[in-house]
């Protein structure tokens, strides 16, 4: 007997309906877990800018610090879990006002960055410790460097 | 025709009819409550994104302001519904200044700024070396020149005007800010509410930067140091809070049939230099 039926093609036409919604979930999940990872990333790499900074405004050897326009002095580099790391960099401007620049970054697997922030203060140099060490004065005065 | 063949009897047909329904009824169910539930996340996803979008650009023009005396509140003026702000086009650093040009280190490592610095919309803000801290507030009359600075270095020459007393205030090792005053307005169209910003110098007309909101979603307030309510100089943060809802009404699985998800968000932006 040749009997014709139906539903083997009923059922490829769910199948198909029901790997198109699998495959459309998929992806809106795929791209909201990228968006909360990167988001994630850059909060990492500010709090690690930030964390430097922090490690920076502990001192230096008054006697290194830069003086000449363009000349500058690694402060601080600290690493953190998770392949994250900052640094801070101390830069003559000429004067007596210099600029603390603290970058922190999320290294991906292959050594590529994820994620990059910097942060960037004013000091002055007009006060110190009575110990060897500096301790900047931050200036309060709204900066920040165009990226 | 084939006298081997036969057609299906009724009870077969009617079988197969009620079967193919029954599976229907249950996969159209299915397919529609998941896709329904995949659009009501998308929806969600697209909201949080215009309140990240907001926030965004509300840090990105409160986050660099300053509240120093010497040039006054980089937050010129505040409203219920809008604020103007000195927003930075250009910073750099000084190797030299006369009454009437300022010499600005040009090269990446000094100069950054977004455009062409454009004479009678932008002005500059000059910080002193000598004395308290503050920033000097001086117009930009010419367009910038390219140049040297006294140790040789390539400069940007900037035509302005100083005072003498000023003048001797600023020099070598000066940081410098080119700003534009940009009025950031929270506004209405189309029975919505937008965030906005105008360039007030060009005379535009407001730019639409983030939207729509629900008519009540948006709200700015100013607080002193004390987080109590405050205005003109006093103001030492911004607060703005952004509340919207998704587009479609009803979401299954989430708010139930009749309701539009809600989301909200709030940033508080301090005002640097706030004594």
């Amino acid at each position: 007997m040749n009997r014709k039926g139906f539903a083997l093609l009923l059922t490829m036409a769910a199948l198909g309906i029901l790997a198109v919604i699998s495959a459309t979930g998929f992806a809106l999940a795929a791209r909201e877990a990228d968006l909360g990872r990167s988001i994630l990333t850059d909060a990492k790499a500010r709090a690690a800018a930030e964390g430097a900074l922090a490690e920076a405004f502990r001192g230096w050897n008054r006697g290194t610090t830069p003086v000449l326009p363009g000349d500058s002095l690694v402060l601080a580099s600290a690493g953190f879990s998770g392949g994250v790391s900052g640094q801070v960099v101390l830069h003559a401007l000429g004067g007596p006002i210099l600029a603390l620049r603290s970058t922190g970054v999320v290294w991906g697997p292959g050594g590529a960055p994820l994620a990059r922030s910097r942060v960037e203060r004013l000091i002055r140099v007009d006060s110190s410790g009575a110990d060897s060490l500096f301790r900047p004065r931050l200036i309060g005065l709204g900066w920040r460097p165009i990226p | 025709m084939s006298l081997s063949r036969r057609g299906f009897t009724l009870v077969e047909l009617l079988v197969a009819a009620v079967v193919s329904g029954v599976l229907a009824i249950l996969i159209g169910g299915l397919v529609g409550a998941t896709a329904s539930r995949l659009r009501d996340r998308s929806e969600r996803m697209a909201l949080e994104q215009s309140l990240r979008v907001s926030l965004g650009a509300a840090i990105a023009l409160l986050e660099p302001l300053g509240a120093d005396s010497g040039a006054g509140p980089d937050l010129s003026q505040t409203g219920p519904g809008s604020f103007v702000a000195r927003s930075v086009r250009a910073t750099g650093v000084l190797c030299a200044a006369t009454p009437t040009l300022v010499h600005v280190r040009a090269g990446g490592q000094w100069w950054r700024a977004v455009r062409g610095l454009v004479a009678g919309r932008d002005s500059l803000l000059v910080a002193t070396i000598g004395g308290a801290d503050r920033w000097v507030p001086a117009p930009l009359l010419g367009a910038p020149a390219s140049g040297a600075c006294p140790d040789g270095a390539a400069a940007w020459l900037l035509p302005t005007t100083l005072s003498p007393a000023v003048a001797a205030q600023v020099g070598l090792g000066s940081p410098l800010r080119v700003f534009e005053p940009v009025e950031f307005r929270i506004y209405a169209s189309a029975s919505a509410s937008w965030i906005g910003l105008r360039r007030l110098q060009t005379g535009e007309t407001i730019q639409p930067l983030a939207g729509p909101f629900p008519p009540s979603g948006l709200n700015l307030a100013y607080t002193d140091f004390y987080a109590m309510p405050a205005s003109g100089s006093a103001v030492a943060q911004v607060v703005v809070q952004v509340r919207g809802l998704t587009a479609r009404d009803g979401g299954v699985g989430v708010t139930g049939p009749g309701g539009s998800h809600p989301d909200s968000a709030m940033l508080a932006v301090s005002l640097r230099g706030r004594p």
